[in-house]
């Protein structure tokens, strides 16, 4: 059972290396020269070299050796290879490269490559979370995607609401950290291991016997779930997300709204559906996502239509859709737990699906904020957007595009992933499903497209100002060609996957399958059994 | 072994130990005086001998009289210190200095001292059982740096702050270098343990001396700063600060701070007798033979006690013959040179000792190629910033 | 229980006594004398100011920063420095198959031991180091 470290190891974590080093050139060089576009394209070549990595590692193509992915006893260490990782993988490297685009002149010039290496330890932290299956690595990847945001927050901008910004964000930050590192020590109390993969015999075991441990699991449920809300910024734990937005540049506000919601979320799914697989644990779990979800929609959906400032509206924005990821949380749990069972693909897959169409709608979206800002002054209130469509005809367009994307019109990516939610919450087997759990989902399908069309009130008024407000303000973009091809990108992309929906479908149920078949008590049988 | 055997066992170590390093540091200071009117070509202290009577012994009645003094000087306390972290800060400093000694072997074993202390020979060590040796000195040396912030913010003087703000910047700073001479050292010999270290080196007949030349200068400059001994005594010079951090301080917690700070020059020259000089092995004289009897261990114990002493004069001369640094000089020095040559040491200990794994001993490939190091490190540094250039301190960015 | 700590642990004891007594001492047997101008802190005879208790110059902060950062990383050496030499260190994870070879531990540390330089390099460009 020992884990065997050899270069197999090494060579499985070469991307994370790759960026870890870009990211120590970036600081190191940047002490001995400013030359932003030089750096920041050895900075972009690295994330294709990245790619071209992560062609050679796909996990059904056997390690570099030749030998099988199954049954190396890599997988009885911290570190996991499955299709889950790789996939969340591409998605990190595609969105550090749009980041990277859209930041190209962020930040002041002498601590230029600081924000950029800071980016790239991020990267390298989202895919560190993504690969693990320890709880002390997996606290490492989330502080190694939290602490170089604190830093990026404060080198952003020099300015009184950005360094308030900062702070406030800080403070909440390492509350949130405490909470799940108080968390995963209860966690590791009840069960007395950190592989979250031996977890649930231990669970399944002591829950019988008379572990009185086992009852620390709950609360550890309890902590794990709110230091990841905090980080998906989901409703009790937004408070911090409007403010900060506000305070900070627009290429920050676009890397919060992204960065932390794939860390929560992977690692939420990574714990809850490794970790504490018992039935009456994810019970509670699914219960809880499903509160989550339905606030956090809600709530998020129509403070945003009350709001002036792009940023602040955004943030809300942010906030509903980390509630329509949690409804895919709460499917994939409930199944899990057994009390359902479905013929559909899933909340994970869904939940996947619904991310990469955030993700790249919200950049798309921000990357035309930086654009249209610039280095010394930031876009503000929606009236400066208007008449954009006659001054800047494609920025308008592709910002039409995400904002539709995000709304959930049907020809782009936001409606495949919406569907998806709303069609993994529906299709439970009658045989199976309590009257009340039904109903509690059918609940969230309605609160959710409700709040659709809710939304489209302040996506929509977005696009009425750029088309048929006569330009009042003339905004005059100064972001320079880097934002501009962020932007036009993310648009390309929604349009692509809402183009041809079914080929990314296939990617995230084959991301989604560790987690197919696995139900709780399947899990606890195979432990009594071998007790 | 009982607890109770452990008990009695180790409370008369620590006594002899305890009294004996007081004793020693009081007589200590009277020879550093001596030796300072030595080098100013005047008369030391030789009056005080036996009282009453007119045998003046050299002076040796001197300490004793200091004592006697310190006692009868007013203890107090300014109006405008916080007296709890005033009073804990000596207190540190005195447990830590002295603490290290918990794990030193002052020389190796005697035999068996008979039927109630059982048939096993004696380590001539306070804890023989701690096996992380050199990091607990480590630990308990860095302590020392908690006695002199908490003594200088304490103090609530403008002197005190700056000196001990200076001080403690100048301790973690030369105590990076520090620890990493001792890595070269525990990379060579694959143990923690003091008594470990001082058989490698002696069942190899090699001292690290020899074979870790680069080491043994960083680690000595570095125990200099962190003893805070001349060239580098900024925290509390006189001139400038008024002894910096004990400014405020009086009577007893005065003696209690020099009486530290000098404890501090004694462990560091028993660190390095220990760590690089060989500890108690003399070629010829004490073979590393494991059963060893009272002749043996009485042989070592000396060998041991005239090399620390040998260290301690060096320590003293340097004291009387050396000028002060200037602070940004003393940090340039730290960080701009010891830290690199010390992380160099450490590579070339890690590559020459993964190279030659397998032989026994030093092969003389190696010794070259350390010597070497040395040499081209000093001409590197010397070549970089020459003695005689301005060496004023840079004023622009 | 473990007997090894017991002697430090008297030690230290024994320690805070010996200073506490001498303090104590002095006390006792020392005068007590106050006065007005012996209460206030001393500046070579001049009034002072203001209270000691100001802003300081933030360059000892970064020091202090740059200081834990590189002793943590050391302290983290110091496992592989015991294993590297002792027989039940490296050699026998690599007998006992933990480890596939000493090259990749050598790699290892070396990798490290980079980033402690890089890291150092960078402090320096950027001015952590200069006092003036």
């Amino acid at each position: 059972m020992n884990p065997q470290v050899d270069w197999n190891t090494v060579w499985l974590l070469l991307p994370e290396l790759l960026l870890v080093l870009l990211a120590v050139w970036a600081y190191v060089a940047g002490a001995f020269s400013h030359y932003r576009n030089g750096s920041n394209a050895i900075l972009l070549a690295g994330l294709i070299l990245g790619g071209y990595l992560l062609t050679q590692q796909n996990p059904s193509h056997g390690l570099w050796d030749g030998t099988a992915v199954q049954g190396n006893p890599i997988f009885s260490g911290p570190l996991i290879v499955d299709p889950f990782g790789h996939t969340i993988r591409w998605l990190v490297l595609v969105v550090g490269g749009l980041m990277l685009l859209s930041m190209w002149r962020a930040g002041p010039e002498d601590l230029s490559t600081e924000y950029t290496g800071s980016l790239f330890l991020i990267l390298a932290g989202l895919m560190i979370v993504t690969r693990t299956d320890e709880l002390v690595l997996l606290f490492l990847g989330l502080e190694l995607v939290s602490i170089p945001t604190y830093i990026m927050l404060f080198i952003g901008r020099q300015r009184t609401a950005a360094h308030e910004a900062t702070t406030k964000y800080f403070y909440l930050g390492i509350l949130s950290s405490g909470l799940l590192l108080y968390g995963f020590a209860l966690l590791y109390g009840a069960t007395g291991t950190m592989q979250l993969r031996e977890m649930p015999d231990v669970l399944a075991i002591s829950g019988a016997g008379g572990g009185t441990l086992i009852r620390l699991a709950p609360a550890a449920l309890v902590l794990v779930i709110a230091g990841l809300g905090f980080k998906m910024a989901a409703v009790p734990f937004h408070f911090y997300a409007p403010d900060v937005y506000e305070g900070t540049t627009a290429a920050n506000a676009g890397l919060l709204s992204v960065a932390p919601k794939i860390a929560g979320l992977i690692a939420l799914v990574r714990i809850m559906l490794a970790g504490f697989m018992k039935p009456d644990l994810l019970e509670l779990g699914w219960q809880m996502a499903l509160a989550l979800a339905l606030m956090t929609m809600t709530l998020g959906n129509v403070m945003a239509l009350l709001q002036n400032n792009v940023r602040r509206m955004m943030a809300y924005s942010a906030i509903s859709h980390a509630g329509y990821l949690f409804i895919g949380v709460a499917v994939a749990l409930a199944v899990a737990s057994g009390e359902v069972s479905s013929a559909n693909v899933g909340g994970i897959s869904a939940a996947l699906f619904y991310l990469v169409a955030y993700a790249l709608a919200t950049l798309g979206i921000f990357a035309t904020f930086v654009y249209l800002a610039g280095a010394d002054r930031e876009l503000d209130h929606i009236d400066e957007l208007a008449g954009l469509s006659k001054s800047r005809p494609m920025i308008a367009l592709s910002m039409t595009i995400c904002l539709l994307s995000l709304t959930g019109v049907p020809p782009l990516a936001g409606f495949w992933g919406k569907l998806e939610l709303f069609f993994c919450a529906l299709c439970f087997d009658p045989k199976t499903v309590d009257i009340a759990t039904r109903n509690w989902f059918g609940v969230l399908v309605i609160v959710g497209a409700m709040n659709a069309a809710i939304s489209a009130g302040y996506y929509l008024r977005l696009v009425g100002v750029m088309y048929f407000r006569p330009a009042g303000k003339s905004v005059q973009p100064t972001g320079g060609s880097g934002p501009m091809i962020a932007a036009i990108a993310s648009a390309v992309l929604v349009i692509a996957i809402g183009m041809m929906p079914a080929w990314f479908f296939e990617r995230t149920n084959r991301a989604a399958e560790p987690w197919q078949p696995i139900v709780a008590t399947t899990i606890s049988n195979h432990a009594s059994e071998a007790r | 072994m009982t607890i109770e055997h452990v008990t009695v066992e180790a409370l008369i170590k620590i006594v002899i130990l305890a009294s004996g390093v007081l004793a020693g540091a009081a007589w200590l200071v009277l020879v550093e005086r001596w030796m300072a009117a030595w080098i100013q070509m005047r008369r030391g202290p030789n009056r005080v001998g036996i009282p009453w009577t007119n045998i003046r012994l050299f002076g040796l009645g001197q300490p004793v009289a200091d004592g006697l003094k310190f006692i009868f000087k007013e203890e107090f306390d300014p109006a405008h210190v916080s007296r709890g972290i005033y009073t804990l800060a000596p207190i540190i400093m005195l447990v830590a200095a002295l603490g290290v000694f918990a794990v030193v072997p002052f020389g190796s074993m005697i035999p068996s001292l008979g039927h109630w202390m059982g048939t096993e020979p004696i380590d001539l060590m306070i804890a023989p059982g701690i096996d992380v040796g050199i990091i607990y000195v480590f630990a308990l040396s860095s302590l020392a740096v908690y006695g002199v912030i908490l003594g200088g913010w304490a103090s609530n003087n403008k002197y005190s702050l700056l000196g001990g703000l200076r001080s403690s910047a100048q301790l973690i700073a030369y105590e990076l270098p520090l620890g990493l001479g001792i890595l070269g050292v525990v990379l060579a010999t694959g143990s923690l343990r003091l008594d470990a270290i001082i058989h490698a080196q002696a069942t190899t007949g090699w001292w690290f001396v020899f074979t870790q030349p680069l080491g043994f200068v960083v680690f000595v400059v570095a125990a200099f700063a962190e003893a805070g001994r001349l060239p580098f005594d900024l925290p509390e010079c006189e001139q400038e600060l008024v002894e910096g951090y004990h400014t405020e301080y009086s009577g007893m917690k005065l003696m209690l701070f020099l009486t530290a700070e000098f404890i501090h020059m004694m462990t560091a020259s028993v660190l390095i007798a220990i760590l690089f000089l060989g500890g108690w092995h003399v070629w010829g004289m004490t073979p590393p033979e494991q059963e060893i009897g009272w002749g043996e261990a009485i042989l070592r114990v000396a060998v041991l006690f005239i090399k620390t002493f040998g260290v301690v004069l060096f320590f003293m001369l340097v004291r009387w013959t050396w000028p002060r640094f200037r602070y940004d000089q003393l940090m340039a020095l730290g960080w701009k040179v010891m830290i690199p040559l010390g992380i160099l040491n450490l590579v070339a200990v890690a590559v020459l000792g993964e190279i030659s794994r397998d032989q026994y001993g030093m092969p003389w490939g190696s010794l070259v190629a350390s010597w070497g190091l040395l040499m081209a490190s000093w001409l590197a540094v010397a070549w970089v910033a020459p003695a005689t250039t301005d060496n004023r301190p840079e004023t622009t960015d | 229980m473990n007997l090894a700590i017991l002697p430090v642990l008297l030690l230290v004891a024994f320690l805070l006594i010996v200073a506490i007594g001498l303090i104590l001492l002095g006390r006792i047997f020392g005068p007590h004398r106050a006065g007005a101008v012996k209460e206030m802190p001393y500046e070579s005879g001049m009034d002072p100011i203001h209270d000691a208790r100001r802003r300081f110059d933030i360059r000892f902060h970064l020091v202090a920063i740059a200081f834990l950062v590189f002793d943590v990383e050391l302290l983290f050496l110091y496992p592989w420095a015991v294993a590297s030499k002792s027989p039940a260190g490296v050699d026998q994870a690599v007998v006992s198959g933990l480890v596939v070879g000493r090259e990749l531990v050598f790699a290892g540390v070396l990798f490290f031991i980079l980033l402690l330089v890089l890291g150092l390099i960078y402090d320096w460009r950027k001015g952590l180091f200069r006092w003036r």
